[in-house]
């Protein structure tokens, strides 16, 4: 039988996924349109053209419609007990990226009860190919790692950025963000890294 | 503290009748023709939410300006608003607007069509006054903002009619949502919030953060109303009942309805899209309505926009983090829940 808050709240995740995803496309592009324009005070343009976004938004698209199908169908019976108090996060998705380049991404941590939820820590794991290639930890920032409060019915964006080495060989590289308060609920985080010629496109 | 509801309409109808009478003023009627003029100023004059000036300005006076320093520039945003409803009626077939006959039906179509590519050059002229107020750089940063907004504009109503004519329904909200930010957000939100924080820091403001926040509050206003358009009274909304299902209007709901159908529904929806809108019968449509219904896709669109409107809040904070409290900021804040419950 359908849990129904279950299912509202995962597709008011859904559109709150959906909708980050596009800004993200859509902040650097207005920013390179009215650049001839600016004015001084405003920061200067990055040198490098934006790192390519389409292979990132296949995965996420595709990812997305998963979800999309999964509201439309009887949710899962035997669903987790969620503890009490303890906030959802999802699941995160690098854009793709080349060697000597950065990507940022975002998680929401939402408080889905009525009660503020109590402080809370935001780390990543290394990412890893399956090969075994490693992307230290140390090089993706969390912004703000350290949450105070999320008031009841709220949610708090967590910014991650990765700087990925030059010689970081191509690959999917799959991790962890770990949030202190649902230890039981890693959230997925995946990063292509693209090589050379890929890049070139 | 927050703005009551009354005090938020109040605020909404003093900032829009300001946006309407300064746009009016742009249009040049003392030595121009009637034929022009009597269709430009008809739609101006039925009213409307004014939301788009309303937030502009507003925005403005947020962050540090005057009403009178965004004015040029709100009432350049009604001007374009106004020319989009005029060429969107007439490339929709639409029969009411604000209640009551669309143009392209009170004076035919070639002189509706004109009247918008009038509108648009009045709004030229009311951007063009900013140069005096606001001075050349500034001015030009904000005429930047209207060039990248109208592109975004009717490159989304092209991506949007071009799916209608080709039967698309192999669609995502993904897909969906990429549509409205250019049809619907840009000049309904994001443009709005960009160009009324540049003009009250005097350009000292990095408006990135806006597209965020427009975003979402742009997305749960287009979310909402094509649900009013499906479920709305005619007379509150102003225009005719599901008239985007007559259209084929590849919204929400419908993609949620294509996903969750069963293949016989699947194919009598697919069936139904491929006609033309002219043979799309009363009956049919509302057999089309009465699946979105059985299958939850109102209520899943209603959740969906719920849950980006959630997000709005948080956004907002982050875009106006310096900006005292005021009750400008309180009006724009105000805007999200009007976005997500209003009924017309």
């Amino acid at each position: 039988m359908t849990n129904r808050r279950d299912l509202v709240a995962d597709v008011q995740l859904f559109g709150l996924f959906s909708a980050a995803a596009v800004v993200e496309r859509y902040a650097g592009m207005v920013d390179r349109a009215t650049s001839n324009d600016r004015l001084d005070v405003l920061p200067s343009m990055p040198d490098e053209p934006p790192p390519p976004l389409e292979l990132g938004r296949a995965a996420r698209l595709t990812d997305a419609y998963l979800r999309f199908l999964a509201t439309t169908t009887e949710l899962v019976e035997s669903r987790t007990e969620r503890k009490p108090g303890a906030p959802v996060i999802e699941r995160a998705l690098f854009p793709a990226v080349r060697p000597a380049g950065s990507s940022a991404t975002s998680v929401w941590v939402h408080n889905l009860t009525t009660q503020s939820s109590g402080g809370l820590h935001v780390e990543v794991t290394d990412l890893a190919s399956l090969g075994g290639v490693v992307i230290p930890a140390a090089t993706v920032s969390v912004s703000p790692a350290k949450i105070d409060r999320i008031g009841p019915s709220t949610s708090r964006e967590v910014r991650l950025r990765v700087d990925v080495g030059e010689g970081q060989p191509s690959g999917h590289y799959h991790g962890l963000v770990l949030i202190s308060t649902a230890p039981d609920e890693p959230v997925a985080l995946q990063l292509e890294v693209l090589n050379r010629e890929e890049a070139r496109r | 503290m927050t703005t009551t509801r009354t005090g938020f309409s109040n605020e909404l109808g003093r900032y829009s009748q300001m946006a309407r009478r300064a746009a009016a003023s742009y249009i040049p009627n003392q030595e121009t023709s009637r034929y022009l003029v009597a269709p430009a100023t008809d739609y101006l004059a039925r009213g409307g939410k004014g939301l788009r000036p309303a937030l502009c300005l507003a925005t403005c006076e947020a962050f540090g300006g005057t009403v009178d320093d965004a004015l040029g520039s709100a009432a350049a945003l009604e001007l374009f608003h106004t020319a989009f409803l005029i060429h969107d009626d007439v490339e929709d077939g639409s029969e009411l607007r604000r209640g009551k006959p669309t143009l392209h039906r009170s004076f035919g179509r070639a002189l509706a069509i004109n009247a918008g590519d009038g509108l648009a050059v009045f709004a030229l002229g009311a951007l063009k006054g900013n140069q005096r107020r606001l001075g050349r750089r500034l001015a030009a940063r904000v005429w930047s903002e209207f060039d990248f907004m109208a592109l975004q504009t009717v490159e989304g109503q092209a991506i949007e009619l071009g799916w209608q004519r080709d039967g698309r329904t192999d669609l995502t909200p993904d897909d969906y949502l990429d549509m409205i930010m250019k049809k619907t957000c840009w000049y309904t939100t994001v443009l709005p919030l960009r160009v009324g924080a540049l003009i009250g820091t005097q350009g000292a403001v990095d408006p990135t953060p806006m597209v965020r926040f427009g975003f979402f509050l742009g997305a749960a206003f287009q979310i909402r109303d094509d649900i009013l358009n499906l479920t709305g009274s005619p007379d509150l909304y102003g225009k005719e009942a599901r008239g985007d299902l007559r259209e084929g209007k590849r919204t929400l709901m419908l993609l949620h309805l294509l996903t969750a159908a069963d293949p016989i529904h699947r194919h009598q929806l697919e069936r139904y899209l491929a006609t033309d809108p002219h043979f799309r019968s009363d009956a049919l449509i509302e057999e089309v309505f009465a699946l979105m219904q059985e299958h939850g896709s109102v209520e899943f669109a209603n959740e969906f926009a719920q849950g980006i409107a959630r997000s709005a809040a948080v956004a907002f904070e982050e875009a106006f983090v310096d900006v005292g409290d005021s009750p400008a900021r309180r009006f724009v804040k105000g805007l999200i829940a009007y976005m997500v419950e209003r009924d017309r």
